[in-house]
């Protein structure tokens, strides 16, 4: 609070007459912080202290008031935004936030493009498949999340700004392999169905359940197999990159269902629909065919695992690409164990199940 | 009398073409069903409701099938195309050349996975061939505009294609496109600014950390009115900008796929917004005060009731953002530290890249129909009326703002009063280079009005 003599000295200065100083009479936010920042700079976290801190469960901010400052009386109603911290909060928000400031990147000027060797010509075209379906679906896991962000609450921002943060990543991917493509002398080439499909999801649990769970899981498991499926340091680098970008976005959504099913644990059915229908439990089609490559992708995939397209390199990459579904399958169990819902392992579908049984 | 092969042939073509009544008609009364993801299903009318309940499009995969191969008295089709690997057909006939018995497993054997036969039919794609990488990129690097050369550059009038089809890609064919997407924007002119694909580079060769690119170590404690001062102006920032950050994100699925260069520059603006709101926000915690007052949020709820995304752009990055630039154009005469003066500098140098992308996309909106340039005026003189509205009730900022900019109230009122000309005149040419002249004279009298008397 200001001293009271320093607003009366304001107050009687020369045009000082019409001057209210209200807010600083008798201010209704807290004051006095001084925050400093750690070896990691001034975070969000530094930052949430006090009453700056300390989301609310519940509220009833509709008016886009950022948390902790002074309500006024006559603020719009937008009456748009959730009023539930449970329904988009994720207690990495902030910590995944500035680590995505951290580790921006440019596919312009961090790929090394001028060291890309010319590729025997069919792993050039699966390549360049491979990317023509990355490049397709990436900027939806950029859609979804941008759908849901006028809903959320000011006064749980930092879900927010992580969401930002995701859309960004995802521009960056659906640009770096559309480059990737064209840079080789193939081009684009046949799109698939795409994923469209997730953009049907309704509510933020069903964003998460659906995008970071699975899709963005599966897709992560298979960057992390970038090194079995690059044959340039070019092609190792942009995997390496985009997987490390793809963690945050897995991270968050498994925090966020870690944080749901903690606080409501009566919605554990509820999500377990949502696995359902991407598990393709609810007759309207598996959408993992468009997350993790179709028939067209699978066997490019298969070539650039294989190393070529002979029978015996063939073989080899299906082999490979077994495997790497077996890890995206395991891996997704793992997310499930840690979100709390490791009896889904029991309501897997048999064909499911029949990726998991061989792998320790 | 039909052969086992030729009925299997009959099968996999019914069952292609979704053709359930002719599918029965093949089936004993007793026929088993055994599929990996369902287990067993027994008897004609299951798996008559087994078959028919098949999903078909919406993310579905288009099988190729063998020739039949007999095995005994069975007879084995091999379906490739599948994500998981080739799916492994076996029929079995009863003594009245009838369907019994229905294997289905993952693998050509059934017996675990095995290698489909090649296709490589996405190669065959007849897309253009781009030329080769330059020898030398330049400090740049591999940008957009080098990487989308030829066709892959151009942007078509309209997006015929509703669904997430790459720009350049060959479309799947209309039956495998699954859901048709939720977009609402097919219209180049609704979106479109020549210069999108070079802001999306620069933003990303311009981006900055708050937490660690800031000098937080060089603000030092200043008269605490003074302070309180600025972090009223830090509050009504981070705030809008926020209300800002959450409307575009919201927009972006309206965007067809075809107009990448745009979502791609939207995501660099999605992302500078999320930064000012957090870098305003800490600079307001950091020095002995904390937030102030909220905003009135007449200019948040036009945001949010933006009918057309042209509107938005109207109102967050040119009316917004070209007196907020004005704003952090003053940073000199508002900041007291260096870490004050590097927010403000970074936030300018941002929101020069939203004026540059919204003045682009108005002249493109404009030249596309003289109508589109009524429809502009109509939302100029909606967002200033709204403007004028918040500015002239925030009582709070403009005396926070007359504290800042003078030593003396009387000075920080003439400072306002330059400061509010200022942002009108920033505001009035970036009009003008959106190809809106004499905008002056239309200038909503309210807005005037706080500009005159602030």
């Amino acid at each position: 609070m200001v001293k009271p003599e320093t607003l009366e000295m304001l107050r009687k200065e020369s045009a000082g007459e019409d001057l209210d100083l209200s807010w600083l009479d008798s201010p209704a936010a807290e004051r006095g912080l001084r925050v400093t920042g750690g070896k990691r700079g001034l975070t969000l976290e530094d930052i949430s202290v006090g009453t700056y801190g300390n989301p609310p469960e519940t509220t009833r901010n509709q008016s886009g008031r950022m948390r902790g400052s002074a309500p006024r009386p006559d603020a719009q109603n937008l009456a748009k935004h959730w009023m539930v911290k449970s329904e988009s909060w994720s207690d990495s928000a902030m910590m995944l936030y500035e680590e995505a400031l951290q580790r921006q990147w440019s596919s312009a000027t961090d790929v090394p493009w001028e060291e890309m060797p010319e590729l025997d010509e069919d792993l050039e075209l699966a390549m360049s498949q491979l990317c023509t379906f990355l490049t397709q679906v990436e900027f939806i896991a950029g859609d979804v999340p941008g759908k849901f962000a006028p809903n959320i609450s000011a006064d749980h921002f930092e879900t927010g700004l992580f969401l930002a943060s995701q859309i960004m990543d995802e521009a960056r991917h659906l640009d770096v392999f559309r480059k990737r493509a064209l840079s080789n002398g193939i081009g684009l080439l046949q799109a698939g169905p795409g994923a469209l499909g997730l953009l049907t999801a309704e509510s933020f649990v069903d964003m998460t359940a659906s995008l970071h769970l699975v899709g963005e899981g599966f897709v992560q498991s298979m960057f992390r197999m970038g090194e079995l499926i690059a044959h340039s340091e070019v092609d190792k680098k942009i995997f390496r990159l985009a997987a490390q970008d793809e963690s945050r976005h897995v991270a968050f959504g498994v925090m966020h269902m870690k944080h749901l099913l903690d606080t409501e644990p009566e919605r554990r059915e509820e999500v377990h629909t949502y696995l359902d229908r991407m598990e393709g439990q609810v007759g309207a089609g598996s959408t993992q065919a468009g997350l993790t490559g179709g028939g067209e992708t699978s066997e490019a995939l298969a070539i650039l695992l294989g190393g070529g397209k002979d029978e015996t390199r063939l073989n080899e990459g299906y082999q490979k690409l077994m495997a790497v579904r077996r890890k995206q399958f395991n891996e997704y169990l793992h997310r499930l164990e840690v979100v709390g819902l490791g009896d889904r392992r029991d309501r897997l579908p048999e064909r499911v199940k029949a990726f998991l049984s061989d792998v320790a | 009398m039909a052969s086992n092969t030729d009925l299997a042939k009959q099968y996999v073509a019914a069952q292609q073409a979704r053709n359930f009544d002719e599918l029965v008609t093949l089936l004993s009364d007793d026929v088993e069903l055994n599929m990996p993801m369902v287990g067993k299903v027994e008897g004609k009318a299951a798996v008559e409701e087994r078959l028919r309940n098949q999903p078909g499009g919406g993310g579905q995969v288009e099988i190729s099938w063998s020739d039949p191969e007999e095995e005994g008295e069975a007879v084995r089709v091999v379906g490739t195309g599948a994500p998981f690997g080739p799916i492994n057909l076996v029929l079995s006939f009863n003594g009245s050349q009838q369907i019994a018995k229905i294997d289905v497993a993952i693998g050509r054997n059934g017996g675990g996975f095995q290698p489909p036969p090649l296709n490589m039919s996405w190669a065959k794609a007849p897309t253009e061939r781009p030329p080769s990488l330059p020898k030398d990129l330049g400090p740049e690097g591999f940008t957009l505009a080098k990487a989308d050369a030829g066709s892959y550059g151009w942007a078509p009038d309209h997006w015929p294609y509703q669904n997430d089809t790459p720009r350049g890609a060959w479309p799947a064919p209309p039956s495998m496109r699954g859901l048709a997407a939720p977009y609402t924007i097919y219209e180049k002119h609704e979106v479109w600014a020549d210069n999108a694909a070079d802001l999306y580079e620069l933003a990303i060769r311009e981006r900055w950390i708050p937490a660690t690119e800031i000098s937080w170590g060089s603000i030092e404690p200043i008269e605490e009115h003074t302070e309180a001062a600025l972090d009223q102006l830090f509050t009504n920032i981070s705030e809008q900008q926020y209300n800002s950050n959450q409307m575009l994100m919201g927009w972006l699925m309206q965007i067809s796929y075809g107009f990448h260069e745009v979502k791609l520059y939207l995501a660099t603006e999605v992302f500078d917004l999320a930064r000012h709101t957090e870098a305003f926000r800490k600079r307001a915690l950091s020095n002995g005060g904390g937030l102030g007052v909220q905003m009135p949020g007449f200019m948040h709820r036009t945001v949010y009731a933006a009918f057309k995304f042209t509107e938005l752009i109207t109102y967050i990055n040119i009316l917004r953002g070209s007196f907020t630039l004005a704003l952090c154009e003053w940073g000199d005469k508002l900041g007291r530290s260096q870490a004050d003066r590097q927010l403000f500098d970074n936030t300018a140098n941002d929101l020069r890249r939203h004026l540059a992308y919204g003045v682009d996309h108005l002249k493109h909106y404009i030249r596309y129909s003289p109508e589109n340039h009524d429809r502009v005026a109509t939302w100029l003189t909606r967002g200033e009326a709204m403007m004028a509205a918040d500015l002239g009730r925030d009582k709070p900022l403009r005396e926070a703002l007359i504290l800042a900019l003078g030593d003396t109230v009387e000075e920080g009122k003439a400072r306002l009063k330059e400061l509010r000309q200022a942002q009108l005149q920033k505001y009035l040419l970036t009009l003008e280079a959106a190809s809106i002249y004499n905008h002056a004279e239309n200038v909503n009298r309210a807005l005037n009005n706080v500009i005159e008397n602030p």
